[in-house]
């Protein structure tokens, strides 16, 4: 499995998702920078990382959701390749129209850094197979602009076709339906705020985002790749 | 011996102020900062939204000016799914002169 780490000037999860990736995915996960426009050949899986890309200007993710390398992984999520974004990743998807709605800010105006329960709702996506439907994981969050907006209807589409996959426990942020994380209709590209990167090492307090690179891992493993 | 046909042509600047406000269903939590601010400090107002004025100077024929505004206040300076985005034009008190 070949993964690419995209950085943007205000990445500061790079060095994270790298280190995540490698660990569990791909010993030689690469850093690809935004100003490419195209990705490495046979890239399976882009991680789009945390972090405060173009300093927040304007809107989180909105300048980095229009750089040239965003083209590339437009493609690869329309050719059924795997998108992961964390955090301002998740800001990145929903300003290029991967994810619908938006991340606004928290209802209580505050930067939020700590761990928080997540209940994983469905397994059936590649990003979740290796956790059991209804488990609680624990995840750090650290943002600002967390708080999921989406128009009803769009809520409605979400939650009918089982795209909302981590709900929080205690909505930390204000988001609608305490929505933590979704998947793309096809299920090839998940947007969440919470930092599973950071959270595969026992040593670093929660090795419970481990299972969503195992999933990955499993899927691509057997050489499925959409639904 | 003609002097030159001189070719001149005058590209008007265009002063634009571009408005970008959260949509009116959504909560706006600075705002609501603001206003009790604004309360304890005595002074009561009510409905209390903060937003963004983004200005920018475009260079062009005006209709030209009109629909490069429209683009980037819709597509670029403002997100659809939270919020409104108005703008004004107006002519700018410097003109360039491209000549010669």
């Amino acid at each position: 499995m070949n993964v690419a780490v995209i950085q943007f000037p205000g990445s500061n999860c790079d060095g994270d998702a790298l280190h995540a990736a490698r660990l569990t995915l791909d010993p030689d996960a690469q850093f690809v920078w935004h100003t490419d426009d195209g990705l490495p050949a046979g890239t399976d899986l882009v991680f789009l990382p945390g972090g405060f890309s173009y300093g927040d200007h304007l809107r989180s993710g909105a300048i980095a959701a229009r750089s040239p390398i965003m083209n590339a992984v437009k493609a690869h999520a329309e050719r059924g390749g795997y998108v992961l974004g964390v955090c301002n990743g998740f800001q990145v998807l929903t300003e290029s129209g991967l994810l619908p709605g938006a991340l606004s800010r928290n209802t209580d105006l505050h930067f939020l850094c700590r761990p928080v329960h997540l209940r994983v709702e469905t397994t059936d996506t590649a990003f979740t197979g290796a956790y059991t439907a209804g488990q609680i994981i624990e995840i750090p969050i650290a943002h600002g602009e967390g708080n999921y907006y989406a128009d009803a209807e769009t809520v409605a589409r979400l939650e009918g076709n089982g795209q909302v996959i981590f709900r929080y426990v205690d909505n930390p942020n204000g988001s609608l339906n305490d929505i933590a994380g979704i998947v793309s209709e096809r299920g090839n590209v998940l947007g969440m705020m919470p930092h599973p990167e950071r959270a595969v090492e026992a040593l670093l307090g929660s090795e419970d985002g481990r299972g969503l690179f195992e999933s990955l891992k499993g899927v691509l493993g057997k050489g499925v790749l959409v639904k | 011996m003609s002097p030159e046909p001189t070719k001149t042509y005058q590209a008007t600047v265009f002063q634009a102020k571009v408005f970008v406000t959260l949509k009116p269903s959504i909560l706006d939590p600075q705002g609501r900062t603001v206003e009790r601010a604004l309360s304890h400090l005595g002074q009561q107002a009510s409905g209390v939204r903060v937003g963004k004025l983004i200005e920018l100077q475009l260079e062009g024929e005006r209709g030209e000016v009109e629909t490069r505004l429209q683009d980037m206040a819709v597509n670029v300076l403002s997100n659809p799914v939270m919020e409104d985005v108005r703008w004004e034009l107006e002519e700018a008190p410097v003109q360039a002169v491209a000549g010669a």
